[in-house]
């Protein structure tokens, strides 16, 4: 083990080193962009991230969700209704939200997760369109129907008195909370990853009749992929209803889902980075060309056809996949020296 | 109703469609033998093991463990009970390496939950690194230390076979039923893969085997049984067994 990790020591560090640079420019951002453009999307950006990084967890499992808007729906508006009508903080209704939508992902998790994957993903595309459809045509009073949920209230300020005060008054405050929260969510997957329970999800794509044999309730971990996927989903819609202080469920169709997907497949899902890169790349895309519009999409899924054929590992895989081909390279100029053996 | 076997089918039952491919099969292991399963192509040993493992679900009787119902259990539930299967088509974590899959055998045996596994406590770390330990004896006594590090994936088909069985040892079975351990072993390690057998029995595991090569039964089992058309052919000592008429019969297809 030692010995093997001895030489790749140096490499971490210069990752490491990439990762603060990025960290620093992102905490520093609001100073540089002050146009209200950037920051919006920016927020955007990491809530997308917070929901890609969920997605990723369950992808490992070997399983696909479909109906990930559905999820953010929930959250979304779980939190609007606790914060516009029962007067909860939004602090509160902010983790409730995500529960909410982990709640119901667990209900529809057990009947639907021992099934193959690919009826999975009908069952997963359906339960999205069905709660979307729920917050367009029941219980139209509270919901709003067509009108959509209207508003939201912003979150309570956090004052510190003297050093900061929050009061959600200016697009800086919603992107630090969402990079706050986009951090988090980073912490908690790499610390999944990197426990038995990442070990695990990754062994069960492998080969879950295996896992079975050796005594692991395959379906407790693959109803836990999706919760835990879920619940990110859902605390991502509460922070968006807020910062939108409206929500409609148009914003939830299928195409939101398949964003994430793709997001998923084009960055990569071997590391934590992976789905960020997948989100910068094809959010930054479109916040550079301004009013990209429904040409985002297009664009998003031509790059997805592209990975796919190209770089199955995703973009994230690719200093990978650059180090083996030096390291053949290396390898084959060897041999040559030694008289082609 | 307790009986003295450690593992039991009552009248076992699996039909695919219209087939039988288990036909009413009363099958017993006795504690602490060897036991030696064969049987023609197609005549239902690996789907004996199946059923009995919670893979396939029953058509009609019981298994008994321990002298407990298990029939129709989930597998992961079977294996807590301390009976553990391989598989025939090595089935292994392919991208994982040898150690990682070793590892995993030990899945039952940790003492810390899911959530001291997520804070990564220092108890956690202990017990990660006795793992590893203990992962590495195993792998040791079965001679693959010098394959530590290689993934599994890219391992022959031999010793994707001996990592198979590797991993059924580690996991510390009171029963352990090996799918054809001995197919695409060299035959320079066929003595060493039959010692870890004998091993194992030492240390208190029950082994049941299928093999096809009869030959190589014969010095290990301390009993053969053997299997036709889902039915029991005959059941008794290795000696017996080989020299039955019907059992010759269905083999040379006379």
């Amino acid at each position: 083990m030692t010995s093997q990790d001895i030489p790749s020591s140096s490499k971490i560090n210069w990752k490491w080193s990439i990762g603060a640079l990025i960290f620093l420019f992102l905490v520093t951002l609001p100073i540089w962009f002050k146009e209200h453009y950037y920051l919006h999307a920016m927020t955007n950006m990491f809530l997308h991230g917070m929901v890609a990084l969920g997605l990723r967890l369950l992808w490992r499992t070997g399983l696909v969700s479909f109906g990930t808007a559905g999820f953010i729906a929930i959250g979304g508006y779980a939190a609007g209704l606790l914060s516009r009508d029962m007067g909860i903080s939004f602090w509160l209704s902010l983790p409730v939200g995500g529960l909410a939508a982990a709640t119901i992902a667990i209900l529809i998790g057990i009947p639907t997760l021992r099934l193959k994957s690919s009826y999975f993903f009908l069952i997963s595309w359906a339960t999205g369109e069905v709660i979307r459809l729920s917050f367009l045509y029941l219980f139209i009073p509270v919901f709003g129907g067509w009108q959509g949920f209207r508003k939201i209230p912003v979150p309570d300020a956090i004052n510190i008195p003297g050093l900061w005060n929050i009061d959600f008054s200016s697009k800086a405050h919603w992107y630090y909370l969402a990079f706050f929260l986009l951090c988090v969510t980073v912490i908690i997957m790499t610390r999944i990853d990197f426990s038995r329970i990442g070990k695990t999800v990754v062994a069960l794509y492998d080969a879950p009749d295996l896992c079975e044999s050796v005594g692991v309730a395959t379906m407790y971990y693959r109803v836990f992929a999706f919760a835990t996927a879920c619940f990110f989903a859902g605390v991502a819609g509460a922070v968006y209803g807020s910062f939108n202080t409206f929500l409609h469920p148009e914003s939830f169709t299928i195409i939101q889902s398949i964003e994430t997907v793709s997001f998923v497949i084009i960055g990569g899902s071997l590391t934590v980075w992976g789905p960020l890169v997948g989100v910068a790349v094809v959010k930054g895309i479109a916040m550079a060309v301004r009013g990209l519009g429904a040409y985002e999409l297009i664009v998003a899924g031509m790059m997805m056809i592209f990975v796919m054929i190209f770089i199955p590992e995703g973009i994230s895989g690719l200093p990978r996949r650059f180090k083996r081909f030096l390291n053949r390279r290396k390898v084959e100029q060897q041999m040559e020296l030694s008289g082609g053996d | 109703m307790a009986t003295d076997y450690l593992l039991e089918t009552r009248g076992l039952v699996k039909q695919f469609g219209g087939v039988a491919a288990i036909d009413g099969l009363d099958f017993h292991v006795h504690r602490g033998e060897i036991l030696g399963v064969i049987g023609p192509n197609g005549s239902g040993k690996t789907t004996l093991f199946n059923v009995v493992t919670g893979f396939l679900k029953a058509s009609n009787g019981d298994v008994f463990f321990q002298g407990e119902r298990i029939t129709n259990l989930s597998p992961h539930r079977i294996a807590k009970r301390g009976l553990i299967r391989t598989f025939q088509l090595n089935l292994l974590f392919q991208t994982l390496s040898v150690i990682e899959n070793v590892r995993f055998a030990y899945h039952l045996q940790r003492s810390n939950g899911v959530i001291a596994a997520f804070l990564h406590t220092p108890s956690v770390r202990r017990e990660e690194k006795q793992i590893t330990i203990m992962a590495e004896e195993i792998l040791e006594a079965t001679g693959m230390a010098d394959r530590r590090d290689q993934l599994a994936g890219q391992l022959s088909y031999g010793w994707q076979k001996t990592l198979t069985l590797a991993i059924g040892l580690a996991s510390k079975p009171n029963l352990l039923l090996l799918d054809e351990p001995l197919t695409g072993i060299s035959p320079s390690r066929v003595e060493a893969i039959a010692g870890l057998v004998n091993d194992a029995r030492d240390n208190g595991t029950t082994v049941c085997l299928i093999e096809h090569n009869v030959s190589l039964l014969m010095g290990l089992c301390d009993r053969i049984f053997a299997l036709n058309f889902g039915q029991k052919m005959a059941d008794g000592t290795p000696q017996d067994v080989t020299q039955d008429k019907v059992v010759i019969e269905s083999y040379i297809g006379g």
